[in-house]
C-alpha cells in the first residue's frame, strides 16, 4: 500500500540561492524501509522537513494515504502529525537541556492530547522500556545521560504519538560504533514488532546497506539514482553511487 | 623504536583515566588506537607531549620515550622543540582547529621549520595535501574552505616542520564519507613518503582496518587488545573487540539484528571489580571477577587482556561459545 507519494516537490533557499530539493518525486509503501543517501548539504534533511511540513515546499505535492498534506488545513496537520513522526541526528539538540526525560515524553501528550490523564505516567514508563530505558529515567536531565541512551529518548518520543512512518534522519551518526548497532537493533526491531515504515536517511551506505529495502541516491538536490538494495549494491549505474559505495569501506 | 610509552598513568580530574598503558611506534607504521568515547584515547594521544592542561590532570607515572629521550622529564623549553615540530598533531575537528583571523598561509607559515623563502616551501606543503587550487592565493582564510579542505590544511600545517610522528585524532569522524576517503588516502601517501609514525586515534573500526598496520584497542583506561591489523581483523581475542567487530554495518547479515555489545561503558569512578568489561561480556565466566587480567599472549606480537583466550581462539564459531 502506497503510504506517502510525493509529487515533484522543490524548496529554493532564495538567501543562499540554492535549490536544495530539485524536483523530488517518489512514493514510501506501507511497512518498508526506504533509504536516503548522500553527503551533507545534498537537500537530505530538507527533503525530511519538507514532507513533515516543518517548512513549506515552493511546490509540488505530499499526500499522505490520499490526503494531500500541502492543501488541508493547520488543524488537520497537526491531527495528521500523529501520524508522520522524525527522530533527529543530534541527541544533544533535540533534547531541551532543562527538560526532565519523562517530561520530553509527556509534552507529546500535551500537544495531541492522545493519552489521557490517568495513563499518562504508565503510559511514559512503558515507552521508556520499550527503548531499553525505563522508570528510574523519568525525572534525569539529558545533561545525565549519555548520547546512546539521549537517542533511546527521541526514539521514545517519536513513538509517543503511535505513528505509523517514521523519518530517520541520520539517528546513528554522531554515535559510538557500538552504540550505533544497539540502537540500530532497536530501531529493526520495532520497525518489525509495530510494521512502521521508515524513511532512513544517511551517509553512510553501510549503515543504509545493512537495514533498507529501497534506497535512493541524492546529489545536490536531485534523485540520481534510485532502487532495491540489489540495484544499488550489486549493479549501480551512477559514478557518484560508485564513489559512494567504494568510500564506505564496505568490510 | 621512534616512540615507546610505557606504564602511563593519567589523573584527570580526580580520577585516574589512563590506567597503565604500553604502546610503541615505529618510523614508518601506523598504529590504531581505538576506543568508546571517554575511554581514555584522547588522553593518550595528548599525553606524548604533555598536552594535557594542568588544572585538570597530570601524569601519574610512565615514561614516554620519543627516540629515546623522556618527554615527560622535559622542560617546557625543551618540549617546545618538539611540540608542533618532531610531534604533530591533527584534530577532529578542523574548523575549531584552524585560527579563523589568519589567512591559510599564514598558519601554515607559522609552522615552518626552516624560515627562509616561506612561500616556495607552502607551495610545496599546499601541493603535497592537495590544495593546488589555493598555492599564491595568500589571503584565504579558513572559512572560505570546505570541511575536507580546512582538515587538508590542517595536516599541510602538521607536516610544515617534517615531523617524524603524527598524532591524528578523529581526524575524519566530522567529513562526509567521500571526503573521508580522500584525506585517509592523503594520509597514507603522506606516511610512505616522509616515512611518518601515526598513531591515528578513532572509535571506527572500519576506518583503522583500512589504514592501520597495528591496532590497539582500549577499553576503560586500558588497552586490552593490541596486535597487527591482520591478526585483529581475523582472529579477534578479546570479547570487546569482538563485540566491535560485529558492531559493523555489514551486508551480510542485512536485515538481521546486530551482536551488538549490551550496556554501556562504566564510569571512571565506579569501575567493576576484576575485569572491567565483565558487565558487558558475552563470555563471562565468575573467575573474572577475582582479579584484572594482564596483557597475556595470543600469538606473536599480538595480546589480549582476557582469561578466556583460550577458549575464544580455539572457538570455531565464537558466536556459539558459552560461559
Amino acid at each position: 500500500m502506497e503510504l506517502l507519494k510525493i509529487n515533484n516537490l522543490y524548496k529554493t533557499f532564495k538567501k543562499h540561492r540554492v535549490c536544495a530539493v530539485d524536483g523530488a518525486s517518489f512514493s514510501i509503501f506501507k511497512g518498508e524501509v526506504l533509504g536516503l543517501v548522500g553527503e551533507s548539504g545534498c537537500g537530505k534533511s530538507t527533503l525530511a522537513k519538507l514532507i513533515l511540513r516543518l517548512i513549506d515546499a515552493d511546490k509540488g505535492s505530499i499526500f499522505y494515504k490520499g490526503k494531500d498534506l500541502l492543501n488541508i488545513s493547520r488543524n488537520d496537520m497537526r491531527k495528521t502529525r500523529k501520524d508522520l513522526q522524525i527522530i533527529f541526528q543530534d541527541p544533544y539538540a533535540s533534547l531541551d537541556p532543562r527538560m526532565k526525560i519523562g517530561k520530553v515524553i509527556e509534552e507529546v501528550y500535551d500537544i495531541h492530547k492522545n493519552v489521557s490523564e490517568r495513563d499518562r505516567k504508565s503510559k511514559t514508563i512503558e515507552l521508556l522500556e520499550t527503548v531499553g530505558l525505563g522508570e528510574t529515567y523519568l525525572n534525569r536531565l539529558p545533561s545525565e545521560l549519555s548520547g546512546g541512551e539521549r537517542q533511546r529518548v527521541g526514539i521514545a518520543r517519536a513513538l509517543a504519538t503511535d505513528p505509523e512512518f517514521i523519518i530517520c534522519d541520520e539517528p546513528v551518526s554522531s554515535l559510538d560504533i557500538s552504540v550505533q548497532a544497539q540502537i540500530l537493533n532497536l530501531l529493526i526491531e520495532l520497525q518489525k514488532r509495530k510494521n512502521l515504515t521508515y524513511l532512513f536517511i544517511s551517509h553512510d551506505l553501510g549503515v543504509i546497506g545493512s537495514i533498507c529495502d529501497r534506497i535512493m541516491v541524492m546529489q545536490s538536490g536531485r534523485f540520481i539514482e534510485s532502487g532495491s538494495y540489489e540495484d544499488i549494491f550489486k549493479n549501480p549505474q551512477c559514478q557518484y553511487t560508485r564513489t559512494l559505495l567504494e568510500s564506505a569501506f564496505l568490510p | 623504536m621512534l616512540l615507546q610509552i610505557k606504564d602511563l598513568k593519567v589523573n584527570y580530574a580526580g580520577l585516574e583515566i589512563v590506567r597503565g598503558i604500553d604502546l610503541d611506534v615505529d618510523k614508518g607504521e601506523c598504529c590504531g588506537l581505538i576506543g568508546e568515547s571517554g575511554c581514555g584515547k584522547t588522553t593518550v594521544g595528548l599525553s606524548i607531549t604533555k598536552l594535557i592542561p594542568e588544572r585538570k590532570g597530570n601524569i601519574l607515572a610512565g615514561e614516554i620515550l620519543f627516540e629515546g629521550r623522556d618527554t615527560l622529564k622535559l622542560t617546557s623549553e625543551e618540549l617546545r622543540g618538539i611540540r608542533g615540530k618532531k610531534i604533530s598533531y591533527v584534530f577532529q575537528e578542523p574548523f575549531s582547529s584552524l585560527n579563523p583571523v589568519f589567512t591559510i598561509y599564514e598558519q601554515i607559515r607559522e609552522s615552518l621549520e626552516e624560515k627562509d623563502n616561506p612561500d616556495a616551501r607552502i607551495a610545496d606543503i599546499l601541493k603535497n595535501v592537495g590544495l593546488e587550487k589555493i598555492i599564491g592565493r595568500k589571503n584565504i582564510y579558513p572559512h572560505e574552505l570546505s570541511g575536507g579542505m580546512q582538515q587538508r590544511a590542517m595536516i599541510g600545517m602538521a607536516i610544515a616542520s617534517r615531523p617524524d610522528l603524527l598524532v591524528l585524532d578523529e581526524p575524519t569522524t566530522a567529513l562526509d564519507v567521500t571526503v573521508q576517503r580522500q584525506i585517509l588516502e592523503l594520509i597514507m601517501e603522506l606516511k610512505n613518503k616522509m616515512n611518518l609514525a601515526i598513531i591515528f586515534i578513532s572509535h571506527d573500526l572500519r576506518i583503522v582496518f583500512n589504514i592501520a598496520d597495528k591496532i590497539a584497542i582500549m577499553y576503560a583506561g586500558s588497552i586490552i587488545e593490541c596486535g597487527p591489523k591482520g591478526k585483529i581483523a581475523s582472529n579477534p581475542a578479546h570479547p570487546y573487540t569482538i563485540g566491535l567487530i560485529d558492531s559493523i554495518p555489514s551486508l551480510e547479515h542485512r536485515k538481521k539484528l546486530f551482536n551488538a555489545i549490551g550496556g554501556k561503558a562504566p564510569l571512571f569512578s565506579e569501575l567493576p571489580q576484576g575485569c572491567k568489561f565483565y558487565p558487558r561480556c558475552r563470555f563471562r565466566i565468575d573467575k573474572c571477577l577475582e582479579k584484572e587480567p594482564e596483557l597475556e599472549n595470543v600469538s606473536h606480537g599480538h595480546v589480549s587482556r582476557c582469561i578466556r583466550i583460550g577458549d575464544i581462539v580455539r572457538a570455531e564459531n565464537r558466536h556459539n561459545l558459552q560461559a
